[in-house]
């Protein structure tokens, strides 16, 4: 059996001329989780609201779980947990009364799962009888994600899941997400314009701007593109090399075919750094903390900056 | 789909507008009933009959059968729930049919009122003037206005004809349907429910003189109310049964045409 759980193929989307999807092509593999990055409008929920069976592709085609055609697709789509743009709620029914309506549409008979799931994502203590529409943005979020997660699903699409949570419900939610990845093995494909939020949450990116997948890399890549490190000039590289090497005891460096050495280690260590090599009498012209912040990098992607 | 179904009671069960519905139902039923009753007992003045037709199962069957689907069909894409029904994965036709279901059975919950008081009306031979004004069938089986002998054999048969005409209700305001899919906004969905059969009737008038076209007509579940009385044959149980199913499948298959392949927000 093969180890992806969705793989796109050339996926289009036109709304009469406007191109929301551009020849999208992606892969993701069980057990990771997957940010989807990109600007409002870049496609982001077209994509997540194609393959929850919300909206179809103009062109392309499209794997869930192996099955693409559309019955097989559809029975697929069961494997599922979907939070897409707002939570679907009954604003006439409670948090448990909405939870037991998906149950009984998706045959669950468990009943001690109700409580579990609202313990789960801190709504445990809400007053059983309030209804869900005098609940606050950040509490339907929750609830949502706690609907999301009532089938066990293998595939779990988060669009913006902590929008209008605290930074409790974040970190809450952020931690929730991990643990059902690494516990229960579940993919998750998730979107959120807090990118280190996402940064903290993802195993994989997928990076997104004008329906067109612009890069997809994995945690290490994007850490590697993002790393800091000390950018050093002197009059004598070599020496300084030595240095870095025997005295500071790291061999994470790169020589540059300017001369500059970049050190990848000791980057929180200025200090320590800087007395090596002036004990070792090598003369400095240029000693500076450089690297990318995430945002930066996600920009530079996109090849403007604007609003991630 | 059972499951579907399911959801579509429950969430129904939990819904205020079809409780006010019943009960705006039983006060009618009731109050046409005590009126025409009390014609004939001379506590009412004759004029009250045409009063009270207003509060017969044509106007306010129409109206609540509207507020129904509206609620339970068109309130689901304002709330978004129609998404937990699709990631379900049962496929689009089974989300039309289960709501056309749920529909159907509370279409047979708000009906209740008149299907029991015309039922014991007629059964109890309760001495009632005859409905003036606005038409109503149920009144109609209530009152006898055909004048046939009560017996058990008419009993079973004025059960099934207020069956009947339940089950035409259910198919005249299935044109409900596709529009709460297309439209997916309730108010919409509820001027057509009590528009459209007002509107079957003028078209249906424009055209009485055109061959063809007024055969058309006069085939549609709307036409075929007035069959629904107790001097109806099999002939025309069969005629009521199949023009209401033939229009409940076209509607449902216009839905389902439009449905299929539509971009859920």
């Amino acid at each position: 059996m093969s180890n992806y759980v969705l793989k796109t193929t050339n996926l289009c989307k036109c709304f009469k001329s406007y191109k929301a999807l551009d020849n999208v092509s992606v892969t993701l593999e069980k057990g990771k989780i997957y940010g989807l990055i990109g600007k409002n409008g870049a496609g982001k929920t077209t994509l997540m609201r194609i393959v929850s069976g919300l909206s179809y592709a103009t062109e392309g085609t499209i794997e869930l779980f192996g099955a693409s055609s559309a019955k097989e697709y559809n029975k697929q789509l069961s494997k599922i947990g979907t939070l897409i743009e707002y939570p679907s709620l009954n604003g006439r029914m409670t948090a448990k009364q909405n939870i037991k309506l998906v149950k009984i549409m998706r045959g669950i008979k468990d009943k001690s799962v109700d409580d579990e799931l609202l313990e789960m994502v801190g709504l445990g203590s809400v007053d059983p009888k309030k209804k869900v529409k005098d609940f606050s943005l950040g509490m339907r979020q929750r609830l949502g994600i706690a609907i999301a997660m009532l089938t066990n699903p293998e595939l779990l699409i988060l669009d913006e899941p902590v929008n209008g949570l605290d930074p409790v419900g974040v970190v809450e939610i952020r931690n929730l997400i991990k643990k059902l990845n690494q516990e229960k093995n579940i993919t998750v494909l998730i979107s959120s314009h807090n990118l280190p939020e996402l940064y903290q949450t993802a195993t994989d990116y997928i990076i997104i701007d004008k329906g067109v997948i612009k890069q997809t890399l994995t945690l290490d890549e994007l850490e590697k593109k993002c790393e800091h490190y000390l950018s050093i000039t002197c009059d004598d590289p070599d020496k300084a090399i030595k240095v870095i090497e025997n005295e500071l005891g790291t061999k994470k460096y790169k020589r540059m075919q300017d001369g500059s050495i970049r050190l990848y280690d000791f980057v929180d260590e200025k200090q320590k750094v800087s007395d090596a090599l002036f004990n070792n009498h090598i003369k400095v012209y240029e000693f500076s903390r450089l690297g990318e912040t995430l945002e930066n990098y996600f920009l530079s992607v996109i090849g403007e900056s604007g609003n991630v | 789909m059972f499951n579907l179904i399911k959801a579509e009671l429950y969430k129904m069960s939990k819904m205020t507008s079809i409780y006010i519905s019943f009960l705006i139902c039983c006060v009618s039923a009731i109050g046409v009933t005590y009126v025409l009753y009390g014609i004939n007992q001379g506590t009412f003045e004759l004029e009250m009959s045409t009063n009270v037709s207003l509060l017969g199962d044509s106007m306010l069957v129409s109206l609540l059968g509207g507020i129904l689907s509206g609620v339970l069909i068109a309130g689901d894409f304002t709330n978004k729930n129609i998404h937990s029904q699709i990631v379900c994965g049962k496929g689009r036709l089974a989300i039309i049919l289960s709501k056309f279901f749920a529909f159907a059975i509370g279409m047979v919950f708000i009906t209740l009122p008149y299907v029991i008081t015309s039922v014991i009306g007629f059964a109890t031979e309760m001495d009632c003037h005859d409905l003036i004004g606005v038409p109503s069938q149920f009144m109609d089986v209530l009152t006898n206005a055909d004048g046939v002998e009560v017996n058990g054999g008419h009993i079973a048969k004025a059960v099934l004809v207020v069956l009947l005409i339940v089950f035409l209700y259910i198919a005249r305001l299935s044109i409900c349907i596709p529009v709460a899919f297309k439209t997916k906004k309730t108010i919409p969905v509820i001027i057509t429910g009590f528009v459209s059969a007002f509107l079957f009737d003028i078209i249906s008038s424009a055209v009485s003189s055109v061959d063809g076209i007024s055969d058309f007509f006069s085939a549609l579940p709307y036409s075929m109310m007035t069959e629904c009385t107790m001097s109806v044959d099999t002939e025309g149980v069969i005629k009521i049964l199949i023009s209401g199913i033939v229009f409940t499948a076209a509607m449902l298959a216009i839905t389902f045409a439009m449905f299929r392949k539509d971009e859920v927000k």
